[in-house]
Order: C-alpha cells, then sequence, then structure tokens
C-alpha cells in the first residue's frame, strides 16, 4: 500500500472556495480508504509558492499539488484548453467530455511527460466578465483599454487594441482604484468579493465569455502514485468524483449570494454585455482559435474531441427544449 | 514536549550563536538549513523546494524589483550633491526645534506608507535621504536609526498593504474592510512615534542637538529661498515617485523607476553625473541589493526546514498549554506571534499560523459580529507582524537600514535603536485590543 | 612546550610558503567574482529602461511594440507590454543572484559584529573560513544541485510566459543554480584567501581583508 499520508501543495487559500476543494477531497479520500489515506493540505508559499507546484511535483519535491489546470499552459499550451477556454463549452458539457469522453486521456498523454498522474475533480462555473472603471458598449470600447486578464482571452483581447497585462495579485486593488488598469478579470464572484473590486469599480460585466468553465485537479507524483495498490488508486477516483459533484452542485447558488452581496454597494452594478459586443468577441475568438489550432496540433485535436462531444449534450438538450 | 521539539529548540539556539560568530546573518541561515535537514533526515527531493521557494519567493517576485531602483535614487541623489545641499538647509530649518528632523522623518514615513506598501523600499529610501541629515547634525546613533526603522516599517499596516490583501483571502474578510480598519490604528503609530520624538527632545536634548549655528551660518542666502532651492529638487522627486502611483500612472514598484531615473536627471542638472560617479553608484546598489536579498534567499530555506522541524507546532503548544477565556487566549495568541515573528516572515506567519487559528477566534465571544470580530483580529495581527519587522534577530527592516548605513554603523545599534519602538507597537497593540473602536469604527462594525 | 629554534623556523618557512600558494590560487577566483559582480552591477540601469518602457506602453495603452515574423530568443515574435514587464524581473534576477558573490567579497553581507568586531584579524578570518566551508558552501551546492531537475524540466518543456512575455523561462531559472555554484566558487576563494592569513598572520597587515 501507498503512504498514509501525502503532502498536498495548493495553489489557492484553503479558506476560499477554490483550496477548499483540496481539503474536501482530503476528506473523501479518507472516507473511502477507510482512514488508510490522508492528506495534508498545504497553503501556498508554505511549501512552495503556487506557481512552481508543478514543477515540484514533477521533480518528486513534493507528493502531490492542488491546481487550477491553466497555471501550466506556459508549460504545456493544450492546458489552455482546461483551465480557460473562451465560449467553450458549459461546465456540465465539459465535465461529461472529461469523465463519460476522451478529456481525461488527453491531458494525462500530456502529463505522461512530467511524471504525473492528473485527476481532473474541481470544476468551476463560468468566471465573470470582469470588474471595470469604463463602459463597454461594443468591441472598439476594448481599444487602448489596460486590462489584466491571461491565456487565450486576453489574445482575443488583444485584436481589438487592448492592452492585457499581467499585474500581480497583491497590487490589482491599487492598480485599479489609482487607475494604473483600467480593469481586471479575476476569478467567480465568490472569491472576487473578497477581494473588494466592489468598492473601487463601477461595473461588473458578465458573461465570462473568456473562460465557460475551469478545471482543478489533483496532480501527484507518478512514484507516489504507483506505490498505491489498485484498489486505493480507485479509492482516490471515487473521492476524485465525489469532490467533483460536490463543486458543480454547490457554487453555482453562492455565486447569486455574492452578487446579491456586492450589488448592495452603492455605485456598483452587474451589466451584461450587448450582444453585438459578444458577436464581435466571439469572432475574434474565431481567429485566436484558428492560429492556435494551426501552430498547436495537440490542441486541435483535444478542442475537436472536445467540440464534439459538446455537440451531443446540447442536441439532447436541444431534442428536450419545453419552450 | 521539549524532548519532542529538541530540534527545533536546537536549530533556534544554533542559529543564536552562529550569528553572534560575527559569521554573516544570511550564511547562518542557509547553512544551519542544510545541517538541519541532513541531521534530521529530511528527504533529499523535499529540499529541492529550497531552489523553487528561492525563485518563486525573490527572483520572481516583482514587489523586490523595487528594492534595487530606491537604492539607486538614494545613492544617486547623495552622490549629485542633490541630498548634502538640502541637508544644510534642512539643518536651517530643523535647527530650531529639538527633534524636529526626526519627527518629519516620521511624517515623510507616513506619507510614503500611504503610498506604497513596501517596508524594504520605505526603509532603503528614508534611510538614504535622512539618516546622512541626522548624523551630520549629530543625532545619537540609535535615535536616527530607530525611527527610520519604524517609520519604514508602517506602510505593510497603513492601506494600500499587501499583507491586508493576504490576510483578507486567507480569512475570506473584505479587503476593503481592512484597508479601512488599518488606517486609524496605523495613523496612531505614527503619531505614538511622534509623540515619543518629542518627550525624548525634551528628556535627552543632546540626543538630539541642534544644527550647529556656524554651520547654519555658512550659507547666506535667505532660508525661505535656500528652501526653496534646494527642496526643489527632491520635492520634484517625491512628488513624481507618490503622484505617479496617486495618478495611477504607475504601481508602487514602478514608482520606484521613475524616482530612480529622476535621480538621474538631478544629477545631471547639477552638473554631478559622470562615468565614474554612475559607475560607483551602479557598484553599490548592486552591494546593498544583495545584501538585503540573501537574507530573504536564506531565511526561506530556515524556516522551511524550522517548520519540517515542527517549530511552528512547537509555539502552538506552548500556547495551547496556557489555555483562558477568550481574552486570555487572545493575549496568549498575540504573544505567540509576537514571538514567532522574532524568527520567521510574516508571510509564513499569515499563512502557517493564521488557518490554524481561524476556527478559534471567529468562536470566542468578545460582544461583537464575527465579521467584527475577524475584522479586528486581523489588524490586531497586522500591528503585531509589522513589529516583527523590527524585532531581532530576523528584523527585515533592520536589516535593510544596515544595508544602507556605512559600515561603522553596527547591527547591534540598529538592535538597540528600535526597543521603544518596539514598546510602542506593543503600546498601540493594546490600546487597539482595549479599544475595539479604534479598529471598528472606519469600517462601521461597531 | 619548547621547541628546537632551527625546527620553529623550518615549520614557519613553510607555513609561510603554504600561505603564499594559498594566495595565489585566491586571486583569480576572487577576481572573476569581483569582475562579474561589477558588471552585473550595470543592469540597475536595464532594469530602470524595461520599467519605463512598460509605464510609457501602459500609458499609451499600446499591448504590442513590435511584431516580427522569425522567432527569436526570449521574445518569439513580439515585443509586447508584458515582455517589458517580465524582462524587469528577468533583469532584476540576473543582478541579485550574482550580486552576491560581490557582495561577499566587498564584505557587505550583514554581520552581527558585537564580539566579531573584537576579534583579531586573524581570528576574523578563521570564522569566515569554517562559516564558508561548513555553512555557506554546502547551502550553495545543495541547493544548485537539487534545483537543477527543475531548470531541465523548464528546458524540456519550452517552459514560457502565459502572459504573452517572455520564452525560455529555463535562462532565468538556471541563472539560479549557476549563480550559486559561483557563489561557492568564490567562497572557496575567499577560503584560500583566509587561510593565508591564518597561517601567516603578518599577511593581515599587507593585505586588505576586502575589496571595496
Ligand atoms: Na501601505
Ligand atoms: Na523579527
Amino acid at each position: 500500500d501507498g503512504p498514509k499520508s501525502i503532502d498536498v501543495a495548493s495553489t489557492f487559500a484553503t479558506n476560499n472556495f477554490l483550496g477548499a476543494g483540496a481539503q474536501y477531497m482530503g476528506k473523501q479520500i479518507n472516507v473511502a480508504s477507510d482512514g488508510k489515506i490522508k492528506f495534508r493540505v498545504h497553503e501556498p508559499g508554505d511549501l512552495v509558492p503556487a506557481f512552481e507546484v508543478f514543477n515540484a511535483v514533477s521533480t518528486g519535491a513534493i507528493d502531490a499539488g492542488w491546481d487550477w489546470m491553466g497555471y501550466w499552459a506556459g508549460t504545456i499550451p493544450l492546458l489552455n484548453l482546461y483551465g480557460a477556454l473562451p465560449f467553450g463549452p458549459s461546465p456540465e458539457a465539459f465535465a461529461s467530455w472529461m469523465w463519460a469522453g476522451d478529456g481525461q486521456k488527453f491531458v494525462q498523454a500530456a502529463y505522461d511527460d512530467y511524471n504525473i498522474k492528473v485527476l481532473p475533480c474541481f470544476v468551476s462555473p463560468q468566471e465573470t466578465g470582469g470588474f471595470y472603471n469604463k463602459e463597454i458598449n461594443s468591441a472598439s470600447d476594448f481599444d487602448g483599454l489596460r486590462f489584466r486578464i491571461s491565456g487565450l482571452g486576453a489574445r482575443v483581447l488583444n485584436k481589438f487594441g487592448a492592452s492585457t497585462q499581467l499585474v500581480p495579485g497583491g497590487e490589482i486593488f491599487l492598480a485599479l482604484e489609482r487607475g494604473r488598469i483600467d480593469g481586471a478579470e479575476f476569478s467567480v464572484p465568490q472569491v472576487d468579493e473578497v477581494m473588494g473590486f466592489n468598492d473601487i469599480t463601477k461595473y461588473y460585466y458578465f458573461p465570462g465569455w473568456h473562460q465557460s468553465a475551469s478545471w482543478f485537479s489533483l496532480i501527484i507524483n507518478k512514484d507516489v502514485w504507483a506505490k498505491y495498490s489498485e484498489k486505493q488508486q480507485q479509492q482516490f477516483q471515487t473521492a476524485c468524483q465525489s469532490t467533483l459533484a460536490w463543486s458543480m452542485t454547490s457554487s453555482p447558488p453562492e455565486q447569486m449570494r455574492a452578487i446579491a452581496r456586492m450589488e448592495k454597494k452603492e455605485g456598483f452594478e452587474v451589466r451584461r454585455f450587448n450582444d453585438e459586443t459578444l458577436t464581435e468577441l466571439e469572432g475574434a475568438w474565431n481567429e485566436v482559435l484558428a492560429e492556435e489550432m494551426a501552430t498547436n496540433p495537440s490542441f486541435k485535436e483535444a478542442y475537436e474531441s472536445l467540440m464534439a462531444h459538446a455537440k451531443l449534450i446540447d442536441g439532447w438538450y436541444d431534442l428536450q427544449e419545453l419552450k | 514536549m521539549f524532548i519532542e521539539y529538541m530540534l527545533p529548540i536546537l536549530m533556534v539556539v544554533c542559529l543564536l550563536i552562529g550569528i553572534f560568530t560575527g559569521y554573516p546573518v544570511a550564511f547562518v541561515l542557509g547553512g544551519l538549513s542544510i545541517i538541519f535537514s541532513l541531521v534530521a533526515d529530511v528527504p533529499l527531493p523535499y529540499l529541492g523546494i529550497m531552489g523553487s521557494r528561492i525563485f518563486g519567493g525573490v527572483v520572481e517576485n516583482w514587489l523586490y524589483i523595487a528594492i534595487p531602483l530606491f537604492v539607486f535614487m538614494g545613492l544617486m541623489l547623495e552622490k549629485s550633491g542633490v541630498a548634502s545641499r538640502l541637508l544644510l538647509t534642512l539643518q536651517r530649518l530643523f535647527g530650531q526645534v529639538r527633534g524636529g528632523l526626526a519627527i518629519s522623518v516620521a511624517l515623510l514615513g507616513v506619507v510614503m506608507a500611504a503610498s506604497t506598501g513596501i517596508v524594504g523600499a520605505s526603509v532603503v529610501m528614508l534611510g538614504m535621504l535622512a539618516l546622512p541629515v541626522m548624523l551630520k547634525q549629530n543625532y545619537k546613533e540609535e535615535m536616527a536609526l530607530g525611527v527610520v526603522a519604524a517609520s519604514g516599517t508602517l506602510g505593510i499596516l497603513i492601506p494600500p498593504s499587501i499583507m491586508l490583501v493576504l490576510m483578507g483571502s486567507i480569512m475570506q474578510v473584505s479587503v476593503g474592510d481592512l484597508f479601512k480598519a488599518a488606517l486609524i490604528p496605523g495613523l496612531m503609530l505614527g503619531v505614538l512615534y511622534i509623540a515619543f520624538l518629542l518627550f525624548m527632545g525634551w528628556l535627552k536634548p543632546e540626543w538630539m542637538p541642534l544644527a550647529d549655528p556656524d554651520d547654519l551660518d555658512a550659507d547666506t542666502t535667505p532660508l525661505p529661498l535656500a528652501l526653496l532651492r534646494d527642496l526643489v529638487g527632491p520635492v520634484f522627486l517625491m512628488v513624481a515617485v507618490l503622484g505617479s502611483i496617486m495618478m495611477g500612472i504607475a504601481t508602487p514598484t514602478e514608482a520606484a523607476a521613475i524616482g530612480a531615473l529622476g535621480a538621474i536627471f538631478l544629477a545631471i542638472f547639477a552638473s554631478k553625473l559622470d562615468y565614474a560617479t554612475l559607475r560607483d553608484v551602479c557598484y553599490d546598489t548592486s552591494k546593498s541589493t544583495a545584501m538585503i536579498v540573501f537574507i530573504v534567499v536564506a531565511a526561506t530555506a530556515f524556516s522551511l526546514i524550522f517548520k519540517k522541524l515542527g517549530g511552528d507546532y512547537l509555539i502552538m503548544d506552548i500556547v495551547d498549554s496556557i489555555g483562558l477565556g477568550p481574552y486570555g487566549l487572545l493575549l496568549s495568541i498575540m504573544l505567540m506571534i509576537f514571538v514567532l515573528g522574532f524568527f520567521l516572515e510574516w508571510i509564513e506567519i499569515s499563512y502557517v499560523v493564521l488557518p490554524l487559528l481561524l476556527p478559534v477566534i471567529s468562536l470566542l465571544d468578545f460582544g461583537m459580529s464575527t465579521q467584527a470580530t475577524l475584522v479586528w483580529f486581523a489588524i490586531l495581527m497586522a500591528i503585531n507582524l509589522q513589529t516583527s519587522f523590527l524585532t531581532p534577530p530576523f528584523g527585515y527592516a533592520l536589516f535593510y537600514l544596515k544595508g544602507v548605513t556605512d559600515s561603522s554603523v553596527k547591527i547591534t545599534t540598529i538592535y538597540r535603536s528600535i526597543i521603544p519602538y518596539v514598546l510602542l507597537q506593543v503600546t498601540g497593540l493594546v490600546l487597539c485590543i482595549v479599544f475595539p473602536a479604534i479598529v471598528l469604527w472606519l469600517p462601521g462594525l461597531l | 612546550m619548547v621547541r628546537p629554534t632551527g625546527a620553529k623556523i623550518m615549520t614557519d618557512a613553510v607555513h609561510v610558503k603554504v600561505a603564499a600558494a594559498l594566495h595565489q590560487i585566491s586571486q583569480p577566483l576572487i577576481g572573476v567574482g569581483v569582475w562579474v559582480g561589477r558588471l552585473t552591477s550595470w543592469l540597475v540601469l536595464a532594469v530602470i529602461a524595461a520599467v519605463m518602457t512598460t509605464i510609457i506602453m501602459n500609458v499609451l495603452g499600446m499591448n504590442e511594440l513590435l511584431r516580427w515574423d522569425s522567432e527569436v530568443f526570449l521574445f518569439k515574435n513580439a515585443f509586447t507590454i508584458n515582455s517589458a514587464t517580465e524582462l524587469q524581473w528577468y533583469l532584476y534576477g540576473f543582478l541579485v543572484l550574482f550580486s552576491s558573490t560581490y557582495a561577499l567579497h566587498t564584505n557587505s553581507h550583514v554581520r552581527v559584529d558585537l564580539l566579531y568586531h573584537r576579534f583579531s584579524p586573524r581570528g576574523q578570518h578563521l570564522v569566515d573560513v569554517i562559516g564558508h566551508l561548513f555553512l555557506l558552501i554546502p547551502f550553495c551546492l545543495m541547493v544548485a544541485y537539487l534545483y537543477w531537475p527543475q531548470v531541465m524540466m523548464s528546458f524540456n518543456s519550452g517552459e514560457q510566459s502565459n502572459f504573452g512575455g517572455l520564452t525560455d523561462r529555463y535562462i532565468i531559472k538556471g541563472a539560479l543554480s549557476v549563480a550559486l555554484v559561483f557563489l561557492a566558487l568564490n567562497a572557496l576563494g575567499r577560503v584560500f584567501y583566509s587561510l593565508s592569513i591564518v597561517l601567516d598572520p603578518t599577511r593581515a597587515t599587507k593585505e586588505p581583508f576586502h575589496v571595496h
């Protein structure tokens, strides 16, 4: 049997919803294994800085990590698909591809090169369109807009002349407050709320077109994983699926509660991008997508598989549509 | 209990012995982390984390970029002669007020704190600008050093503050509330510093002498004119640095580069910039930066192993064994954080200790809402952690200060200089415990 | 314990010769360390330039300054605002990593000098010899060695910015290991140098303890 206790370095503080997933999964694995497997979840920076978790797990410096998959897109470009895919399928459809389609196969193949076993155990709901201090009435309002956002979504905004920037987490508040940047996209409302951005910005836009679902996972060094018996590995899977169900069922209502609390602040408004803006964004996304597919064959293959799978689910719901 | 914790205790003992041999503090920290991991048989791959921590925490850390930039700015001001002319004029201005010079440093510290949250940068900048002025005026070394170190640390408490942002995310309370809550306590500490300086000026006037009248008379330009002439440069620089942050042109880190560039321009206008000056400034910047940053590099390795050997639980256990009512518990927690602050960084205390304490704290009944209790506790902890910058052996503010003073100033003098300020910090903390309104009034949580 | 005078002169002579040899070996090591440290010191000007570029591009709301067709080292095929931002810490990284060696030779690292300043020069050199051998050198080599797999991983995976900034992240990760090994070598140089004075204390009056 494998180690009784493994160190899990979380990339999120466990007091927020994203990091709480690691602790929830720790409880599940403890139950499933009848107390024979235990997680010791470490806060970000406690063992290693958040952005070093993948490398540390890969080289065996730490046993396991709890991450947002998009963090490692600088190492594995395919992960842009799992972390933040613009105009992608809903969390439900994405989860179906992950667990009843080929989703895990593609990502595990990429992780094999790094001696890592990946368990995608947590999907967050759609993120938001971000906090802004000026109105966005058409895609041309993104021209010259200084906005904090990463990944493929940033490349979409670049098409309209936005200056997309990386501002370190601790400086976002100040940068937004003083106008060093005009807006920022951070996370889901539940997490955004505690950052206090609603105190210093005017608009909170929806939908989060740049990230329709995003995956969080448990990554384990394969040498550690191999020590567990087949039965124990199955227990990990069970705990993982239970955590996935928890993330999908518990989070949507929480987002609406968080938004309601934020809206109490005067001068802060929740808005939707208008249809023309969204159409233009989608058009630009299709250009970025074509570029990405041309240069990144593993992304292309996975993307096509995902969209084909999502189409089945859309078809089913269309057929069952009541009105 | 002490058998179980023999290794972490031994580690601290070796640390103290090591640094008192006079061998560089950073190297003692780093070396002990390796020796103790071998003694305790910590698996080798685990030690691989040290490199990751150094890379992620120091090399890839934007906030530290401000350190060489502010050092550069200070040195350039000094070498360009702008600082020395300002010095002479400030002496004329403050020559008449006992402790006036030190008080203006404290005020400057508050202004900088409200614009940035980078302790290293504030201490370095204040040290570069004000320390030579005070020493030239024959201030007692301790008086001059203490006010720079203490005022420089205000930035971590007075909003905006990275520490409060981090605490907000760990405790799930609004950062906006924390910012509001920290404002009055932060300003109150500034007031306490100033009150202390006024008191010392009255008690020990010889420690903060007035400027020598002969020196003052050397310059015959009327004071208002001289002030105008010599303040223009530095004020231009202050406005450039702080103004660019306020106006949203630059983040605090970026503003440091504006300051550095501004200092180059001032040197050019004063016709003091030549190759040799530029070269010396670059070389000295490099040395001071290395000295500051390498302590952080080694300390991150030390605390990794200290925690691995159970050092954090040692301290928790001591608190547990005391166990009293809500106020008793609160006080023992504050005492524990104060002691931890001697050895660990605020960021590690926040991440390691805070989550362990949270469940306990939110259950304690101080006769206020849970939300208010959490905000109040966060601010008490923040004041406590701000103090950790000042407490030896590992007070970063002290090391930053050592980095910008010349080698004639002993680290032990610096340690002595902050004792009164640590006591003032504790006073501030006690005031916030006794009168929670100081914290909770502004965010409207009373 | 009285030794025959002749033998004492003999051993002294050996000590002096060994000391001279150690001094000889130490000089190139220390020289290189100082030279590299001074060279990287100039990077602070490059950091200022990189930050100013970021600020100006931000004020103008620019995302890209330049774009070209072929992929080049570090910048791939565009210079964006995030290239400038990340360039700041690449440059700063090289500055701080190699400056620690320079600071070693200039005695800029903080010492708690309560007792130290009362030691004789020979005693001070002895503290450094023991410290370098048992504390500094093991620390540098151990961290550098254990971090190397991560450098290789970064190289093999082609790790790069996720914000459209710089590529070739292995350069700056590798610099961490390389700089620590370099520091260890320089510490060894100082061990030779200090040993030469421990063996032949008359050198203490002729040779400066540190470079300026
Ligand atoms: Na501040
Ligand atoms: Na301390």
